[in-house]
């Protein structure tokens, strides 16, 4: 079973730009959604309503914002590596361009930082480049 | 002087005559005259002190002697009315200004050698002597006044009997005793010293050290009054007679001005305190307004600008994806929200960093402030229900200006003029720019608004300061404070012109490109 990426997003527009974008550049892989930091970190432990792994795999990637509802973006990045380990690619994709998110971010162990771009065309090349490198080329260590 | 020698002379005159030689040199000034007042001899030292030579000296008349230096009224009184009636006349004193040696004073003695028809006469000089005595006599007064006048209290003890001898007025004053009756008593007795023994050991102390003194040791005079006194005592030799000094300075009101001193010493300390407390409290109420203004700043940054990104991308997927079955006219409009989305966008950020860097270096650059202008005027209307018609004068030129802050400014300055017009009127607005003061260019908003009296005319760039209802104009009030900061921050200057009812003439002032 392919495993999904974790979109971790509280904007229902976000979230159908990244399905509209994945649309466009014919990209099939799954995306689970969480809307916000509570719901992205009982993902990951499978806590109850995601109990079933069948239904919630585990993800191959997650995107994930940073200002989000109840647990903040960093938060859940913190949680991640403490729980999860270096294994599980988390790519920060978020509005801010502030010097001091993009620090926090990186000093957390993010893999990656994009900031999200207003023109959807450029979106849709950032995506295609998201699934070129980090679930076509890019390699992991063994994590769970 | 010489004796008259002989070879013949036997021994013991001999002798006897050395002798008498040896006592004549060793003498003080001394001439031996004649019965008619001539010099027949002087000896050594009187040539010595008087400073004449022999044949100045012998065989002249006394008073013609050393060029007459000897001629002197009171000498002849001397010599010629005293003498006479007595064999010996000792200490006649007399002062001459003598023309060698200067003022002196002369203790003469005379004696007339009976037989020999001869008069001895000594000069004792006691200029120095007087004049040592008279600087005692200066001294002593000196020091009686200062021990009459002192404002410190003085005793003098003999140490023998440690009583007084001796007190100055101040100090009865401050004892509240006759000067009389503290003559002879000890100080115990006087409450200086808490009683014989602590005299005892008191005076055990002053023979050990040679002096004693107290800080503000306290005292209680006769009628009861309290004082603080630094007591200070001696031992003094005065020609081998011991006599003890003891001075009495009144502390009271030194130690008064120290205490008042100390208590606002004190009271500073404590407002310094208070006033290091509400600095601290201030500057934490001020931390805390400024992590509320980042938060802000936050929330800004990501919240604000997902609506914006959500405009542009709608315009974008209509365009891509129905843009066939879309006529020119429409995909315009689209055109036209996709770039008002993406300047809001970049108005957002740009206000975002405008707070941000507000106490920082702006940069300046040259900004075409046609091509600034043009573009914000295009994009203007965004659904005013009046569409206002801007011209802009001639070409713009180019300035000196932070080109975010100039197009707020611009942005906020028609915004302003399209807004305050009467009900039912067109906005027009008229752009225009001229050289003004040195290098500088003032570039002008003319409106036909409603205009502004003068009164108002600084109100309206005050921070939410606002003429009007708001049932009349809405806004916040925000607009034109900003325009007279942002230009503060780039070095430019603002102002209007205006009457009301007449219109307002805005000018932005910058430094040209």
């Amino acid at each position: 079973m392919t495993k999904p990426i974790l979109q971790v997003e509280d904007d229902a527009n976000d979230v159908f730009f990244l399905e509209h974008a994945m649309r466009k550049i014919d990209l099939a892989v799954p995306v689970q959604v969480a809307n916000d930091g509570q719901q992205a970190i009982d993902y990951l432990k499978g806590a109850d309503k995601f109990a079933d792994r069948d239904r919630f795999p585990l993800p191959c990637l997650v995107l994930l914002d940073l200002k989000l509802p109840y647990v903040m973006g960093l938060d859940v990045l913190k949680w991640i590596r403490r729980e999860c380990g270096p294994s599980l690619v988390v790519v920060v994709l978020t509005a801010s361009a502030e010097d001091s998110d993009i620090a926090a971010a990186y000093r957390l162990g993010a893999n990656a930082y994009l900031t999200k771009p207003g023109d959807s065309h450029k979106f849709e090349e950032m995506v295609k480049a998201l699934n070129d490198f980090w679930l076509t080329h890019n390699t992991m260590p063994n994590g769970h | 002087m010489k004796l008259n020698g002989s070879q013949t002379i036997p021994r013991e005159v001999r002798e006897a005559r050395d002798y008498a030689q040896a006592i004549v040199d060793a003498a003080p000034p001394l001439l031996i005259l004649d019965a008619d007042l001539r010099v027949k001899t002087a000896n050594d030292s009187f040539y010595k002190h008087f400073q004449v030579s022999a044949p100045q000296t012998e065989d002249c008349l006394v008073y013609d002697l050393g060029n007459g230096q000897f001629n002197i009224p009171a000498l002849r009184t001397f010599l010629e009315r005293i003498l006479p009636g007595k064999s010996s006349f000792n200490a006649f004193e007399l002062t001459h200004e003598f023309e060698t040696i200067g003022r002196r004073t002369l203790l003469l003695s005379g004696r007339q050698v009976d037989g020999l028809d001869r008069i001895i006469l000594f000069i004792d000089d006691i200029t120095e002597r007087v004049e040592s005595q008279a600087a005692l006599r200066t001294s002593e007064i000196r020091y009686r006044r200062l021990f009459e006048s002192a404002r410190d209290g003085i005793l003098i003890m003999d140490p023998a009997t440690r009583k007084i001898t001796d007190a100055n007025p101040f100090m009865s004053e401050l004892l509240d005793y006759p000067r009389e009756e503290l003559r002879g008593k000890e100080l115990w007795e006087i409450g200086l010293l808490a009683d014989e023994a602590a005299n005892r050991e008191a005076f055990r102390e002053l023979r050990r050290d040679g002096f004693i003194r107290y800080h503000n040791l306290p005292l209680r005079n006769k009628a009861g009054q309290r004082y603080e006194v630094e007591f200070v005592s001696n031992v003094y030799d005065e020609d081998g007679r011991i006599v003890i000094q003891c001075n009495i300075r009144d502390n009271t009101e030194s130690k008064r001005t120290e205490d008042a001193l100390r208590d606002a010493h004190d009271q500073l300390a404590n407002q310094a305190a208070e006033l290091e407390r509400l600095v601290a409290e201030r500057t934490a109420q001020l931390r805390a307004t400024i992590g509320e203004l980042e938060g802000f700043s936050y929330s800004m940054s990501h919240d604000m600008r997902a609506p914006l990104r959500a405009m542009q991308s709608y315009s974008q997927y209509l365009v891509d994806e129905y843009g066939g079955k879309l006529d020119e006219q429409a995909v315009d409009y689209l055109h036209r929200i996709l770039r008002s989305a993406v300047r809001l966008d970049r108005l957002t950020q740009d206000v975002l960093s405008y707070t941000r860097i507000l106490h920082m270096d702006l940069p300046m650059v040259r900004v075409d402030l046609d091509r600034l202008v043009s573009e914000i005027v295009e994009a203007f209307p965004n659904g005013r229900p009046v569409k206002p018609e801007i011209r802009i004068e001639g070409a713009l030129p180019k300035v000196v200006a932070n080109e975010a802050l100039l197009a707020q400014c611009v942005a906020n300055l028609l915004a302003n003029g399209a807004k305050f017009v009467s009900p039912g009127t067109i906005p027009h607005i008229e752009i225009s720019a001229e050289p003004a003061d040195g290098d500088r260019i003032r570039v002008w908003f003319r409106d036909n608004g409603i205009g502004i009296s003068p009164e108002n005319q600084q109100r309206v760039f005050r921070l939410f300061e606002r003429i009007h209802a708001d049932t009349e104009y809405e806004g916040t009030g925000i607009g034109l404070s900003i325009v007279r900061k942002a230009a503060e921050r780039m070095g430019a200057q603002v102002g209007v012109e205006s009457n009301l009812g007449e219109g307002s003439k805005f000018w932005i002032q910058l430094k040209k490109g």
